[in-house]
């Protein structure tokens, strides 16, 4: 069997399990999901292990390797207990349903991988790119922890929102990281660390939707279901422009 | 002053700053004014302001709307830092306190760094020079380029950075075989000389020459392989990597510090008041 085809059954089985997980996290009693959050997690790792051998080189950008990436960072986080069991449960579901539809997206868009660009050799390029997905993902199950927050009862709704804006703070940290590799990546191969063009505004605008979420006022801040909007809009709307770029790239 | 402290008023700004980078992505857009965006590039911001910025006036528009954005922003971050960030650091957990003054203290060192970077040295990207040419340089130095050698196929060398990254794989192009010889003088002494690299810039007196690329000129037969290259002067490029690393370094500590109980600031405590 050649990777490529193994590769193409890990994709369906992780798919599967994936949507298998977060309907047994979201409704059935028990703690099937937990077993299956392992599986899902297996599946993902064993994707991105057998991507990174076809590529030589680990999934760095493009749609397929982002969606790929996103799934395993957001499997590894739905594992970590954030507290409150019930909230756990919700968050964790959230978490694998996107998932599968990252990997759902690939039954219609196209699943190539990017070629290897010579600078993919370079380690600060490798950074950023490892960076830059690891904080989108971080950033996106912070906003599945804010969402999952509304309709539950107080202390696993406070618990939740806290755990959400933990991880927000945790995900800029790593943006920002990500941030300073491209930096030194620019300066090294261009000149200059910085550009003025689409890119690198998007990317300070990211930094400040987050930071925004991170700023609100106390009377705003005391409304769980504004402060839990306030939260999930970073992630979602960042996953959704950038797969949206992505997928519109020729 | 409570009013230019307030939350609300920080949260307006940062509003109206996403706002105005969402219209800046928008006009950067290669049908609009990428070729602005292009030109500011090019050479230091304060030189594109005075030159050749007003030939499309949205674009140094759209710029000054963000200076007074961030000045707006910083205007706000100097109250905060006043009125509710330093006596926090007399009351409550004062590590937490610290963390977060310090984390909006170096944004500001990391602010001030990148936008003295506009202003200040020397910038010149997008240098296209065929071998034999000379070109002047700051401080009385000039740069020679003596030969290029391009080893790998020809026909990738004028594609855009899009299409250069679908064929400019680690197969079809190898970096440490291909470079460029320079010569830098000053009157006629060598100052220094050597091969350039991509990824591999030069130190001259505190200017970096870098190669950033390979060009061919288009009309020219048979064709000639030329370089693109940037020289970049700035006193305070190490201030801002140092105070860039710090500040993530400061982000992943206070979410550390603060993971069970929560920022240290008076919003998280009365917003829970209220809660409760």
């Amino acid at each position: 069997m050649t990777l490529e085809l193994l590769l193409h059954y890990i994709y369906y089985a992780c798919m599967g399990a994936t949507l298998a997980a977060g309907a047994l996290a979201w409704f059935a009693p028990g703690n099937w999901w937990r077993g299956a959050g392992w599986l899902v997690l297996a599946l993902a790792l064993a994707q991105a292990v057998v991507s990174a051998l076809i590529l030589n080189r680990p999934p760095l950008a493009g749609t397929y390797e982002a969606a790929m990436m996103f799934t395993l960072w957001l499997s590894v986080l739905a594992l970590i207990p954030c507290g409150s069991p019930e909230g756990q449960r919700r968050l964790a579901a959230l978490c694998w349903w996107a998932g599968t539809a990252f990997m759902a997206l690939f039954l219609v868009a196209s699943n190539r991988f990017y070629p290897d660009w010579y600078m993919y050799k370079y380690i600060w390029s490798r950074l950023f790119f490892t960076l830059r997905m690891a904080s989108l993902a971080v950033f996106l199950y912070a906003s599945f922890a804010a969402l999952a927050s509304l309709g539950m009862r107080p202390e696993t709704r406070t618990t939740l929102l806290r755990w959400s804006r933990n991880f927000l703070l945790l995900g800029t940290a790593v943006f920002l990281a990500g941030e300073f590799s491209g930096f030194t990546w620019r300066m090294q191969w261009m000149g200059d660390y910085w550009c003025w063009n689409a890119n690198f505004l998007e990317a300070t605008l990211f930094f400040l939707l987050v930071t925004a979420a991170a700023h609100l006022p106390p009377s705003w801040a005391a409304r769980p279901r504004l402060r839990a909007a306030a939260q999930a809009v970073p992630g979602v709307l960042m996953i959704c422009l950038f797969m949206t770029f992505m997928l519109l790239e020729p | 002053m409570e009013r230019l402290s307030s939350l609300k008023f920080t949260l307006g700004s940062l509003s109206a700053l996403m706002i105005w980078l969402g219209l800046g992505v928008f006009i950067g857009q290669p049908k609009l004014l990428a070729a602005s965006f292009f030109d500011m590039n090019r050479m230091l911001i304060l030189d594109w302001l005075l030159g050749p910025a007003w030939a499309q006036p949205l674009a140094p528009l759209w710029f000054l709307g963000l200076c007074l954005g961030v000045g707006v922003m910083l205007l706000n971050l100097g109250f905060c830092t006043f009125t509710r960030l330093l006596p926090r650091l007399r009351a409550g957990n004062a590590l937490k306190g610290w963390l977060l003054t310090l984390v909006h203290l170096v944004m500001l060192v990391v602010l001030l760094g990148h936008g003295a970077e506009m202003a200040m040295g020397h910038k010149q990207e997008e240098l296209r020079m065929l071998p034999g040419q000379t070109v002047e340089l700051p401080e009385g130095l000039t740069l020679s380029l003596e030969s290029v050698l391009f080893v790998s196929d020809p026909s990738v060398i004028n594609l855009s950075y899009r299409k250069a990254r679908w064929t400019w794989t680690s197969t079809n192009f190898k970096p440490r075989q291909n470079w460029a010889k320079v010569v830098i003088r000053r009157g006629d002494a060598i100052v220094t000389q050597g091969e350039l690299r991509i990824l591999e810039p030069m130190k001259i007196e505190g200017l970096r020459l870098t190669l950033a690329g390979f060009y061919s000129p288009k009309d020219e037969k048979p064709a000639r392989v030329g370089v693109r290259l940037a020289l970049v002067k700035n006193p305070l490029t190490t201030l801002f990597f140092v105070a860039y690393g710090l500040w993530v370094v400061l982000y992943a500590a206070l979410a550390v510090v603060t993971w069970r109980g929560g920022p240290s600031n008076g919003s998280a405590r009365q917003a829970q008041a209220v809660a409760v």
